[in-house]
């Protein structure tokens, strides 16, 4: 009767109370088990396991604490010993079936899973046929995880796992190591990340046997509690339940391949879109000046990533839908910030402010921002400049992206927009071609200079762990100089490279401008175009343009016909791929007949290696 | 007018008058005298194939249920017997198969259909003529009248589902969506009431259209909702709303389309191996009366026992078609009479009725209410069942 009467309770409880608490301490160990994170939070299988458990029964709400049975000095051993002995938790999370250990636990769950301790030994140990452990082993120097306490008369010394450790094993200074398999691969799994001779070594070391096997539990405190018979009925359920769905399986595997492995393994999915021509190029032969940032910073960290191009907002969605890792590049916007996380600045975009020079033949004024009160400035909703706009009470208009503002620009709705530079004359260059010359920018001063991330989804587990591995990166290129010669590579302008290294350098160095005009501006780009490719891609009438400035160089000449004839009119001997030039002007003529002869200028000014490619047009 | 003699011959059981007061009375005069060797004889109605193919396995739940309560000796000590007919979706056989159910005296009680049009038209002829009429799937809110004595319903109704759509958007922080739906009473009423607790819980409607049942391409809407044509266009989920064969065109047009934002979509599409469709299907969300994950003693035994049986595991349909029967079974001993008016009084009043769906009750208009609706999500052509709290 009595019986009956606690079952009547423990329902009534349960149902008038949709959330009862229940404190449950999860063992601190190593990862992949149980472990604190960076951002001090209790992570690893065991706690993982234990939430979904509790994910399934929504009349129970979880309050975990971490228990660390690893302490040293005896002050922590005797609070250790009050907190246990307190008994105000309901179980233990992650213990194998020790009754002498925990004397506090009255029964265990089902088994969750099971951690095997394994024996690991180079080859040469293993030619011999040992297959009994220790016997077959005595005569062997063995270490082992000090977290393993072995029964058997044998001698072994505590060890860590190191690249020390593997170079021993491997050299055979030591045989054998004892270790919990999950926590040895993963560190040794780091370990060779981290070294090519490792992995080198590694190639010598052999899983030998499993000296033992054991169940993980969650073990129940003596502690009286109305509804602890109906909470472990429920508990072995969940494990039942999990086990045969292969949801702990995969609790186990996501825990056992971290960022590097996985993803070393199989490339990041990322996404991009054209942007200001030579930033993200939409021509895939030439990536572009911040996809080749990006790619040699994963790289730097063994994380290889393929690209796919899109529009802006195509490329935003895509990865807040999680579809990609990441996207760039973006400006740190409200709305994306709610979505994304960002990484450290990849580059500083120089923010212009543009005109239409038909309209303000004499330029614009613009000493602070409160002189733009003149003028309608444009924008797009949520950029950084909004609230510069509000600030000064400038008379402004919002669009939904930059599509939109530029369309409002060039058909005048608009008198000023800032942008930055290379993006926008990109954009009226691909929609606007003929408008292109209308426009101008003020050179005096720069509206700002903003950085620019790469944003990943806040809703993917992953996006953490990569953004941190793209900051180590980034931060490793930048120390190598690599970052200084992408810029350079991709001709960054004087000023631009400068702000650039000066900012993510950390220097709050004042910035030096004067700004070139737009056509120079132009100009220039064309120019730095031709020598990031250091190929001239159409054929080349007779002129006297040069076809490249340089001090002295290495020339190699590729012709369409293949067979065409090359000569260096004022160059002393014969062509030939790859000779050396000094600097000064010459003539090339590329000529073959039945084709048009070419005849073209090229300046050296400086020590480089020179491509060129010309077509010959057939003589009609 | 040879054609409507015609029709009127080939249909004469559909115009069919019928006293249903008389045959209420017969129903009752026989339930008394029932003898204790008879069997109790249970319609079960539900469109258990479709072109050929298994429709679901509510036939099987149903089935197991009969073998469930005749092995522990039936019901008041009588065998039952399930009389299983197909409606084939349709209205005007629903109907037949209704009317001649009403006209048998030995037929107390019915369990059936999967779609609330051929139930609420056939509750009509049920209610009239006294027999007990369970539905396990018509979900319009209209299919449960003050007036009618005889009808229940087993599964939540669309407004209902309407909420925890909305509950679901919150919880996975979906700030901006797309409502898309078909042009039914049943959609419509789900994306209203969507809308309108959205609204409540700070969701934004970037988006709403409808569509044709028959709809195939759906290029309106997906050029509006497409990043590639819609520069503007930001949303983080597309809610659909609609049947089974339109959804998941719907969803493969816009992968094909660069939109590959989460669908969130109704129970409609909880159908066998939908998670199998393919690859487009990935990040749909459905909508489901029933979690497997969820510990209930009584579901884990009954999944276990159905898979013994069948070799198969049991879908939301099979375990549908099992509580019906079950929950009917409860109310006849709970009465002891198999008077329609008795079970019907009795089921009204059914608390806290401990089901392998957990406990629910009965509600006095023959509703009811704490059957929850669970939401799962397809991930490597599996489900993967989504925590709501």
């Amino acid at each position: 009767m009595s019986k009956l009467l606690i079952i009547f309770i423990t329902i009534l409880t349960l149902n008038a109370n949709s959330s009862n608490s229940v404190k449950i301490y999860t063992k601190l160990d190593e990862a992949p088990y149980s472990y604190i994170d960076k951002n001090k939070k209790l992570k690893g299988i065991y706690s993982a396991v234990l939430e979904s458990i509790f994910d399934k029964m929504p009349h129970f709400k979880l309050e975990q604490e971490k228990i660390d049975f690893n302490v040293k000095s005896k002050k922590e051993k005797k609070k250790l010993k009050k907190r246990l002995e307190k008994r105000d938790f309901l179980a233990l999370n992650g213990i194998y079936y020790k009754p002498e250990k925990y004397p506090y636990i009255e029964k265990y769950s089902d088994p969750i899973f099971y951690e095997n301790i394994i024996l690991i030994c180079n080859k040469k140990t293993l030619e011999k046929k040992r297959a009994v452990f220790p016997d077959d082993f005595r005569d062997l120097n063995i270490s082992k995880s000090k977290n393993i306490s072995i029964d058997e008369n044998i001698t072994i010394k505590d060890r860590e796992v190191t690249k020390e450790l593997i170079f021993d094993l491997a050299d055979n200074k030591e045989q054998c190591y004892i270790g919990n398999d999950m926590i040895l691969w993963q560190k040794l799994h780091k370990l060779k990340n981290s070294d090519k001779n490792i992995s080198d070594k590694l190639k010598s070391i052999k899983n030998a046997l499993t000296i033992s096997r054991e169940s993980v539990h969650i073990g129940f405190s003596n502690q009286e509690n109305i509804y602890k018979k109906h909470l472990i009925k429920k508990i072995n359920l969940a494990i039942k339940v999990m086990t045969n769905s292969s949801e702990i399986e995969e609790i186990i595997e996501q825990y056992t391949t971290d960022v590097f492995t996985n993803q070393t393994a199989k490339n990041i999915e990322a996404i991009t879109y054209n942007w200001g021509g030579s930033y993200v190029s939409d021509k895939f032969d030439t990536l572009g000046l911040i996809p080749e940032i990006v790619s040699l910073a994963l790289k730097d960290v063994n994380i290889d990533v393929n690209y796919d191009l899109k529009s802006s907002q195509h490329s935003y969605l895509l990865t807040k839908w999680e579809k990609r890792a990441f996207s760039f590049p973006y400006y740190k916007t409200k709305e994306i910030e709610k979505y994304m996380t960002f990484s450290n600045p990849i580059m500083f975009s120089e923010v212009v402010l543009l005109f239409n020079k038909n309209r303000f033949p004499n330029g614009i004024r613009f000493k602070d921002f409160n002189d733009l009160k003149n003028y309608k400035i444009g924008g797009v909703k949520g950029y950084f400049y909004e609230d510069i706009f509000k600030k000064y009470n400038l008379n402004y208009t919002l669009t939904r992206n930059f599509e939109e503002l530029i369309e409002l620009f060039v058909f005048d709705k608009v008198d000023i927009i800032p942008s930055n530079l290379k993006v926008f004359i990109d954009i009226v260059r691909k929609k606007y071609p003929d408008k292109l010359e209308h426009f101008n920018f003020h050179s005096k001063k720069n509206f700002s200079s903003e950085p620019v991330y790469i944003i990943f989804p806040k809703s993917l587990k992953s996006s953490e762990d990569l953004r941190e591995a793209f900051n180590t990166g980034f931060e490793n290129i930048k120390n190598k100089n690599i970052l200084k010669k992408i810029f350079l590579k991709y001709g960054l302008s004087g000023s631009e490279y400068k702000t650039n290294i000066e900012k993510l350098s950390n220097f709050l160095k004042k910035r030096k401008k004067p700004q070139n005009n737009i056509d120079k501006f132009i100009a220039k780009v064309k120019k730095s175009k031709k020598v990031e490719k250091k190929v001239v891609k159409k054929s080349v009438k007779t002129t006297n343009k040069p076809v490249y400035r340089g001090k002295s160089a290495k020339l190699y000449i590729e012709t369409d016909p293949i067979d065409s004839k090359i000569q260096i009119l004022n160059y002393k001997g014969r062509f030939k791929q790859g000779i050396k030039i000094r600097k000064g002007t010459y003539r090339v003529v590329i000529s073959k007949e039945g084709y048009i002869t070419l005849n073209k200028k090229l300046i050296i000014t400086q020590n480089e290696t020179i491509r060129l490619k010309f077509t010959l047009k057939k003589d009609k | 007018m040879i054609l409507l003699v015609a029709v009127f011959i080939a249909d004469r059981e559909f115009f069919q008058t019928y006293n249903y007061e008389e045959l209420k009375i017969e129903k009752e005069l026989y339930a008394q005298s029932i003898e204790k060797n008879e069997s109790i004889n249970i319609g079960i109605i539900w469109p258990f194939h479709e072109d050929g193919e298994p429709m679901d396995n509510f036939k099987e739940g149903a089935e197991f249920a009969i073998e469930t309560i005749n092995s522990k000796g039936g019901i008041l000590g009588r065998e039952v017997k399930g009389i299983f007919q197909d409606d084939k979706i349709d209205i005007k056989t629903s109907v037949k198969i209704a009317k001649k159910f009403a006209s048998n005296k030995k037929i107390f009680a019915v369990v059936a259909h999967a779609f609330s049009n051929q139930a609420l038209h056939s509750s009509i002829t049920y209610n009239y003529s006294g027999v007990v009429m369970i539905s396990p799937g018509a979900t319009d809110p209209l299919f449960i009248r003050d007036e009618f004595k005889y009808i229940f319903r087993t599964i939540p109704n669309d407004i209902k589902m309407g909420k925890a759509m909305t509950k679901l958007a919150k919880i996975k922080n979906f700030q901006k969506v797309v409502v898309v739906h078909e042009q039914s009473k049943y959609a419509r009423v789900i994306a209203n009431t969507f809308i309108e607790n959205a609204l409540e819980l700070g969701i934004e409607v970037v988006y709403k259209e409808n569509f044709h049942p028959n709809e195939e391409l759906f290029t309106n809407i997906i050029t509006n909702i497409s990043p590639i044509t819609n520069y503007s266009i930001d949303y983080d989920a597309v809610v659909a709303i609609g049947s089974e064969s339109a959804i998941p065109n719907l969803i493969k047009n816009s992968r094909e389309k660069g939109i590959y934002a989460k669908f969130l979509t109704t129970d409609m599409l909880d159908i066998k191996n939908i998670e199998k469709s393919g690859d487009f299907m990935e990040d749909t969300i459905i909508a489901t009366i029933f979690n497997p994950e969820i510990l209930n003693i009584k579901t884990q035994n009954f999944i276990e026992k159905f898979k013994n049986r069948y070799d198969f595991d049991p879908d939301t349909w099979a375990l549908q078609g099992y509580d019906a029967l079950m929950l009917l079974a409860k109310a006849i001993e709970v009465g002891n009479s198999l008077n329609p008016i008795h079970i019907a009084d009795n089921l009204r009043y059914i608390r806290n009725f401990d089901s392998i769906f957990g406990t629910y009750s009965m509600l006095s208009n023959g509703d009811i209410d704490g059957k929850e609706i669970y939401f799962k999500i397809i991930k490597n052509g599996k489900f993967k069942y989504l925590t709501l709290n």
